[in-house]
């Protein structure tokens, strides 16, 4: 695999059908050294997203390449760089650590054993403790540690913090900004909580019903997005073309308007906000419902 | 394919001794039962029943245990599907060949191990007892484990192609008819036709059991296709 690939990953044009769901010309770039945040609903297309990259699923058309590799051509050499860790532990219950060792050392032929033993005892894991037994927290950091000893160039994380308290949360998403201080580590991550991509996430990449509904860096796109607050039954007066999206509430509305700016000068005398990811997706999928402000 | 025999391996340590324990317990308790015959006090029993025949015994006994073969590669498919191994396994550097055709690798490993303890215990004894139609009861051993391999690689495809429970299902049908079968047919064919169609069909003539053998390594390899087919087509259904 050569080394001065520009893109960890390339999601070109991929488009899916089955029956009832579409998922429809799909595009995004995660650049080296960055990590991509992947939000949407339940449904929306995340996980068959990261199903295709994965090559689980045969796209109907387009391409992906990861390091600028064809993902099914070069499946092997692609999954011997990347690590893939899943919302709930994928090994076998009565595996210790030590068990895993064994078996992982046969499977990637970086695989680190030192390094393994290295992230265990720092992520406070028991060598000789039947996995089954471990905290949902410690089976996502056994799941990391593994990732991470086979030195992979890019994770693909779904749902990883999903179910997990505060403070593991917090201790895992340190565990990834650690791991993107080398250049040449990326993660793709797909989750629904938002405030953890807020703190991690250079890009992000929101799909809806099996469509890119944006696919920017995070800091344009928190910009490119205001929360204004009016009196319900001045909403209708905002210029629709900026709306997005209306929330109600018995104390007034909540609308998320493209171009902040201009729509600050345009209607000063409404307070704005700067929203957050939650805000901005939310918003999206309640759309503008305008008829009934 | 290290990774995954080791961890089937680890996975099954229990099992596998257990099958080792059993056939060396078995074979012991014939080895037993025949000195007995000889000196102790079932002698005139060993009269009766022929005390050399006790070698078929073994065979079929030892034949029979084959089925723990298939009986492992149950556990393993149901224990990765308990684990959502199969969803892990498809992240891993490991191409559908391989992971097929591990499973195989696993199953013959088994199956020799089993074939290998039968065989030593049968050539052994027989030698040592100086018992003249050894070879005749390893060639049923053989016949046997052969007639299950047969099976056993079916079940594999059923396996990948239905999930364990059907597969349990089929395999259960697949005996139940087969011992119907036979049962219906030695009610109704009358006792000398049966024998005169064995004896067409040379089941238990010399190559009888090669000939099983051969059918079962000509097999084997296609069954493992037509998983490896099904298990290209499914990749979705994994996860």
């Amino acid at each position: 695999m050569k080394e001065d690939y520009a893109n960890a990953l390339e999601v070109k044009n991929i488009s899916k059908k089955y029956p009832g769901f579409e998922l429809k010309d799909i595009n995004m770039v995660l650049p080296k050294g960055c990590i991509m945040g992947i939000i949407g609903e339940n449904g929306a297309g995340k996980t068959t997203t990261i199903k295709a990259m994965l090559n689980i699923i045969k796209v109907d058309s387009g391409s992906i390449n990861i390091f600028e590799l064809d993902h099914i051509k070069e499946e092997t050499t692609i999954k011997e760089n990347i690590g893939v860790v899943f919302d709930e532990m994928g090994f076998p219950k009565q595996f210790t650590p030590k068990h895993l060792n064994k078996m992982f050392k046969h499977i990637y032929k970086t695989w680190d054993e030192e390094q393994f033993f290295e992230y265990l005892t720092q992520f406070g894991l028991p060598h000789n403790r039947k996995s089954g037994r471990f905290s949902r927290g410690m089976q996502m950091k056994l799941q990391i540690a593994v990732a991470l000893s086979h030195d992979a160039k890019l994770l693909i994380l779904d749902e990883p913090t999903s179910g997990l308290d505060p403070i593991v949360r917090n201790e895992v998403l340190d565990i990834f900004l650690k791991y993107v201080e080398n250049e040449e580590h990326s993660i793709l991550i797909s989750s629904h909580i938002t405030s953890d991509l807020e703190k991690i996430a250079d890009y992000i990449t929101f799909i809806d019903k099996g469509s890119i509904l944006f696919s920017d860096d995070r800091i344009s796109i928190m910009e490119s997005f205001g929360l204004l607050h009016v009196e319900k039954e001045k909403v209708k007066d905002i210029d629709r073309e900026h709306v997005v999206g209306v929330r109600k509430s018995s104390f007034g509305a909540d609308v998320l308007v493209k171009n902040p700016d201009k729509v600050k000068k345009k209607y000063p005398d409404y307070s704005m906000d700067k929203p957050n990811l939650e805000d901005v997706m939310v918003f999206h999928v309640l759309g503008k419902n305008a008829d009934t402000m | 394919m290290r990774g995954l025999l080791i961890k089937d391996l680890m996975i099954e340590k229990k099992l596998i001794k257990n099958m080792i324990s059993v056939l060396f317990f078995f074979n012991t308790l014939a080895v037993l039962l025949y000195l007995s015959f000889l000196y102790g006090n079932l002698s005139e029993l060993g009269d009766y029943i022929g005390k050399d025949n006790l070698v078929y015994l073994m065979a079929v006994g030892n034949g029979i245990y084959i089925s723990y073969a298939l009986m492992i590669i149950t556990d393993i498919f149901r224990q990765d599907l308990a684990c959502d191994f199969v969803k892990q396994l498809v992240s891993f550097p490991i191409s559908d060949k391989i992971r097929t055709l591990e499973k195989y690798v696993l199953y013959i490993i088994v199956f020799m191990i089993n074939l290998i303890i039968g065989i030593s215990f049968l050539s052994v004894f027989g030698k040592v007892a100086g018992i003249l139609h050894i070879k005749k009861a390893i060639k049923i051993y053989l016949l046997i484990a052969c007639a299950f391999g047969l099976i056993d690689s079916i079940g594999i495809n059923c396996m990948y192609l239905f999930g364990i429970n059907v597969a349990k299902v089929i395999m259960l049908g697949i005996i139940i008819l087969g011992s119907a079968l036979i049962t219906i047919v030695f009610n109704i064919v009358p006792y000398e036709k049966i024998t005169k169609l064995l004896s067409v069909f040379s089941w238990l003539s010399d190559k009888s059991a090669l000939i099983l053998l051969l059918i079962f390594i000509i097999i084997l390899p296609l069954t493992y296709c037509l998983s490896l087919r099904i298990v290209s087509l499914r990749r979705n259904k994994v996860w």
